[in-house]
């Protein structure tokens, strides 16, 4: 079933679709970055395709190859019960993409969730801002190679007392300072 | 003078001369120039914080709102404050670490979630058709209790917000029970991690049918006595009814799917739209209600419970004899006397602990039906022993990304019956 | 002097030797291995054999196993090993080839043209399975107490070949546990699944021969020669051939698990060999020191001294912050403070041999804006053979002297100098040198600069002390014996102030007159690309980050 989607966007949108793949029974797609929103707008409207639902958008980081992030979007069809996996290469030194807001809104809050954790931008996102971390954070937590238990930096509020040398002593001495 | 009985009069009317409504009294001449000066002076938009330290914003969520008089014009939710870096910490654990991690994502349902990581990482070894049969049925009754648990927290919780708070005791009374089954069965009441790869931990205990059926019966006792409490009263009936609605196309294109879904008249439901396990075997239905309001969330829901305990019920008459994990020594551990006794045995439980499951390299994407809605588990291998990649698809993650749309336009007492009737559970939707 | 180059082209040393009376450094030759690897070189003779449906052209003279590492099969063995002559008794690599009766050995049998191999047909996978099987029938069930648990090749062998359940159900033979062999070793006889590797290491590497084995059939085991010791220099590479837990390194033993550890590559800083090494760390803790394979300088070995030197990295002895007189102070007070106290005066530089290449450089540039008489310090001299230990016990003396130029001073003149109050200034590269107590006598009263990385004697003597980070918490590069550069990378992130030498010289010398000076980064990528150094050019390219590998997921031993 979700392999007559796959031909059917391959067939339509050839130039955009670079490669595509079936493995363990999931139809997936690499489509190319500029056209990434041709081609979620074809899987949507078109009615032998109808991805009515956005089921999930993430991003894999793929340290050390060269484009770095793969943002995959996992696309449902509920009348046609097939399922639709694309992804886009996204390097390092450019990590932006169109966004999909305008197409679903699942996207929102989907695309805020893969900037505050891996630093893709989307272009014309209504509200790009973190979700998850809280807003000072520093970096983008998911990326390989930030450490898996990494120092932050405290924040404090200006109006604060400063705190005597007993309490400076106890906070730098404790908590595990390793890094992995 | 005003006596009782001018007052009783007054309130009785509807529609008095001035056009004035019901239960509006005459007020003396000072507090009539009083209430005349308050009607004229300004109301600013107010901007009110709601959590994440609130009663009723379970799951740690926070809603900035913005309000004008008791009317929401914006809100902004925030979610995050239980994020604890899942994902993070699955890809420096062996494969098999990772089930507690899973229980704790959707905490009042954790079998759903053992269930589904489990299923994914047998999709990318291949292994999906050789967990043996007696493990699926345990897997479905597990989950079926769980979902049972999910559900009725989700409803005696939001009714104990509006004040019944009857129901949610009787929804706990009914929950301990649950528990108590899956305590015998795990050995935890609600982070089991009782699901493996390849099939479950361990057997059934001796009298788990008879418990189970003995449960279920009471579990059917209180889920009707909260129906009787609560369906036919005025208030539950007026806070629920045409609070909150979706219509089916916005709650698709926010990615809503389970209950939250199905109230829309969306008849979509992973076990009956794309069977795992053994789903087909079951006769239940698929529960569908009509208008997409908290109302019509609150029946999904409770009618729901009813099918997961016939599927309960039908799953102990079914359920065959055998083995419940595979076997596979690559897969699954050696039983310990075979540990503890032979060197093979020592050197296999070793590696796979230490150096976990060997999955061959690539990418799958498994999903069930968990409590909220689809929960998917999208893993990524590298062909070493722990994950490159586990990403958890959360279905109140997409459900409460709707949360703004629904509260915006309805009064602030009107936040707490919707919020709880989307059931934002914050393990699972900050991860 | 200590300018001239010797006729084999190796670089100078410091040529005195203490009053140790040593001879002078032997011609020095990397040990070679016996197996031929398997790649054709080019335009010379090859021989194609076909291994399981593949054709592979290999150099003539290569066995099996080599042809077949060649094509990505990596078939199992215990007694085989690359640096090690053939001995074909463990009987675990046999393949099938097709002509030939019998399995056989894919190690000793030698490549010929046309020979068709299998190497998983079911006879192999069936006696691939009996093998291990008797190999296990009397392995004792340690591996919760063993210290190669996670590295060990019994193991790894045993999940990807053969993970049969258990046919024995009598007691196993009982021989000796814990046995103290020598001054590393401890053997544990009945782990010991008698490959020989050891047996053969002795003999061949160090020329020693203290290991034999004794008795036969079941009771076989092996054992030291009655009345001897395993005490040569190179007695802990058996603990790296040995493919279980019977031979194991006392330092080591119980100390931590193998898994918890990360690796890093570096080299070693034991002597002016520079091995190649992981250094295998744990947060901030060392733990121990392997040899990596080069075949151009160390071959597949390390020795003993080597193995020792992660005792150095000791974090609890660690300088984390600047002090000047004793009080702890800012990085940039105590720099701007040294450029103060060296600034017009008569300074002596004193160079490091223990130093990387860019501290060392970096140095020189400082001698030159203080016009200072220049010297070269180091650690003295020790006991050195001609299979892979230099009597130069320095990393880097071509180095430092490369990057002192024409200087002849060293430790004997420093300490005369220095007493005479030549000097009212002294800029010390690396505190770790030893310096007798007259010369320490002779700091006090002048203004002495010590760049030092953990405590030491004379970094406590000097008025102003410099945080350094130590030679596994930076990216750097040093040069052995023979002219190569060698790699330093970072296994520990460098804490409080610790700063790379070269940086902390950087500082100094834009306090004193701000001009453009490399970073040590830079002068490291210079240097790599100037030697060709790939790898070393691609670390100094991207962002610093220390990130060891953790050896669970890496599967590179055992």
């Amino acid at each position: 079933m979700s392999k007559r989607a796959l031909d059917i966007v391959a067939g339509k949108a050839p130039e955009a679709i670079l490669e595509t793949a079936s493995y363990l029974g999931d139809e997936m797609a690499l489509v190319e970055r500029s056209r990434i929103l041709e081609v979620l707008q074809l899987c949507k409207d078109d009615p032998e395709l109808d991805f009515r639902m956005l089921t999930d958008l993430t991003v894999v980081d793929w340290l050390g190859t060269d484009p770095r992030f793969e943002v995959v979007y996992l696309l449902y069809s509920l009348q046609h019960k097939h399922r639709l996996r694309l992804k886009v290469a996204v390097p390092e030194d450019d990590p932006v993409i169109d966004s999909a807001t305008s197409l679903w809104m699942a996207a929102n809050w989907a695309e805020r969730e893969a900037w505050d954790l891996y630093g893709i931008k989307f272009r014309g996102h209504p509200d790009l801002r973190r979700i998850l971390m809280y807003d000072e954070f520093v970096g983008h937590p998911l990326r390989k190679d930030y450490p898996q238990n990494g120092r932050q930096p405290l924040l404090r509020r200006p109006d604060a007392t400063p705190t005597d040398d007993e309490t400076t002593r106890l906070l730098e001495t404790s908590h595990d300072r390793r890094v992995e | 003078m005003a006596t009782k009985s001018s007052i009783a009069e007054t309130l009785a009317q509807t529609y008095d001369a001035k056009g004035r409504q019901a239960g509006e009294i005459a007020l003396s001449p000072s507090m009539q120039a009083f209430a005349d000066l308050a009607e004229r002076l300004p109301t600013d938009e107010v901007i009110v914080n709601m959590g994440p330290s609130h009663p009723a914003m379970h799951g740690t969520v926070r809603v900035v709102l913005r309000i004008d008089g008791e009317t929401i014009t914006d809100a902004d939710v925030q979610v995050g404050y239980l994020h604890r870096g899942f994902e993070k910490e699955c890809e420096s654990s062996a494969w098999q670490q990772i089930f507690p991690y899973v229980d704790r994502l959707n905490y009042v349902s954790p079998m759903l979630n053992n269930t589904g990581f489990a299923m994914a990482v047998e999709k990318l070894l291949g292994i999906g058709s050789q967990v043996p049969e007696r493990a699926e049925y345990i897997r479905v009754i597990a989950g079926e209790l769980a979902r049972v648990a999910d559900h009725l927290t989700c409803v005696t919780a939001s009714l104990a917000e509006l004040g019944g708070l009857t129901a949610f005791f009787y929804g706990n009374r009914a929950r301990e029970h649950i528990w108590e089954l899956l305590e015998d069965l795990s050995g935890a009441r609600l982070t089991h991690s009782y699901a493996r790869i390849g099939g479950v931990a361990w057997d059934l205990t001796a009298d788990f049918e008879d418990k189970t059926k003995d449960k279920v019966a009471k579990v059917r006792g209180f889920i009707s006595d909260i129906r009787k409490l609560v369906e036919r009263n005025r208030i539950f009936l007026d806070r629920m009814e045409g609070i909150g609605a979706i219509s089916a196309d916005d709650a698709i294109s926010y990615g809503m799917t389970g209950p939250c879904l199905r109230a829309t008249g969306v008849d979509y439901d992973v076990r009956r739209a794309h069977p795992y396990s053994v789903y087909d075997h079951f006769d239940f239905d698929v529960v569908v209600a009509d208008g997409g309001d908290n109302l019509a969330r609150y029946l999904v829901r409770m009618e729901e419970m009813e099918q997961s305990l016939q599927i309960v019920e039908q799953a102990l008459v079914q359920i065959p004899p055998g083995a419940v994990i595979i076997d596979d020594p690559i897969i699954a551990l050696p039983s310990k006397r075979e540990v503890y006794n032979s060197i093979e045995g020592m050197i296999a439980h070793f590696k796979l602990i230490m150096d976990g499951i060997r999955v061959p390299p690539g990418e799958a994407y498994a999903y069930t039906e968990g409590g909220n809605g689809e929960l998917g588990f999208y893993v990524v291998s590298d062909g070493t022993g722990r994950p490159y990649k586990c990403r958890c698809r959360p279905p109140s993650f997409y459900t409460t990304a709707a949360m703004r749309q629904l509260i915006v336009g309805a009064n602030i007492a009107d936040v707490v019956p919707i919020f709880g009737s989307l059931n934002m559970i914050g393990g699972e939707c900050d991860r | 002097m200590a300018n001239e180059t010797t006729p084999n082209g190796t670089p100078p040393g410091p040529t005195h030797t203490l009053g140790m009376g040593l001879p002078a450094r032997a011609e020095f030759k990397p040990p070679q291995a016996p197996n031929l690897t398997a790649d054709p070189v080019a335009g010379a003779e090859t021989v194609t054999l076909n291994i399981d449906g593949e054709d592979v052209s290999v150099r003539p003279g290569t066995n099996v196993l080599e042809a077949a590492k060649l094509v990505g099969k990596d078939i199992c063995h215990f007694c085989y090993h690359t640096g090690l002559s053939i001995a074909a008794s463990c009987r675990q690599c046999l393949v099938q080839i097709e002509k030939m009766p019998k399995l056989q050995p894919s190690c000793q049998v030698a490549v010929r043209d046309g020979m068709v191999v299998h190497t998983n047909s079911d006879e192999v996978l069936t006696a691939r399975r009996s093998l291990l099987e008797f190999t296990l029938k009397n392995h004792p069930i340690d591996c919760p107490i063993c210290d190669k648990a996670g590295e060990c090749t019994l193991q790894r062998h045993y999940m990807d070949h053969d993970h049969q359940p258990t046919r024995v159900d009598v007691a196993k033979i009982r021989k000796a546990k814990h046995k103290d062999i020598g001054r590393e070793i401890v053997l544990d006889a009945e782990r010991c699944i008698l490959c020989s590797r050891c047996v053969r290491f002795c003999e061949e590497v160090p020329g020693t021969s203290e290991l034999t084995m004794t008795f036969r059939g079941d009771h076989q085991e092996i054992d030291i020669h009655p009345g001897h010791r395993l005490d040569n220099p190179y007695s802990l590479n058996t603990v790296d051939v040995c493919p279980v837990g019977a031979l194991t390194d006392k330092d080591f033993r119980f100390a931590i698990r193998t898994w918890q550890l990360s690796k890093t590559d570096t080299t070693c800083q034991g002597c002016g060999t520079g091995c190649a090494v992981e250094l295998h760390t744990r947060h901030e803790q060392a733990y121990r020191v392997v040899p990596r394979e080069d075949a151009e300088v160390n071959g597949h070995w390390m020795c003993d001294e080597g193995r020792r030197t992660y005792k150095s990295l000791d974090p609890s002895k660690r300088i984390m912050h600047a002090t000047v007189d004793g009080e702890q102070v800012e990085l940039q007070d105590a720099v701007t403070a040294a450029a103060e106290a060296l600034t017009g005066k008569k300074v002596a530089v004193v160079f490091s041999a223990t130093a990387t290449n860019e501290a060392n450089l970096a140095f020189a540039e400082l001698a030159d804006v203080l016009d200072a008489e220049r010297f070269v310090l180091g650690r003295p001299m020790g006991p050195g053979d001609d299979i892979l230990r230099d009597t130069d016990k320095n990393a880097n003396s071509a180095g430092a002297h490369a990057a002192a130029g024409d200087v002849s001073k060293h430790e004997g003149e420093l300490a005369l100098e220095l007493a005479g109050r030549a000097y009212e200034a002294v800029i010390i590269l690396d505190g770790t040198g030893e310096l007798s107590e007259v010369s320490v006598g002779g700091l006090r009263g002048i203004a002495s600069v010590c760049l030092a990385d953990h405590e030491t004697s004379l970094a406590s003597a000097c008025k102003i002390v410099l945080p350094a980070a130590s030679w596994a918490e930076i990216l750097g590069s040093t040069t052995n014996r023979q002219g190569r550069l060698r790699m330093l990378q970072p296994a520990f992130r460098a804490e409080g102030d610790r700063t790379h030498r070269a940086d902390l010289v950087r500082s100094l010398l834009m306090a004193l007159g701000g001009r453009k000076v490399p970073t040590a980064r830079e002068r490291t990528a210079a240097l790599a690309e100037e030697h060709g150094h790939r790898e070393l050019l691609a670390r100094s390219q991207q962002q610093p980050t220390a990130h060891p590998t953790l050896l669970r997921w890496a599967h590179t031993r055992g």
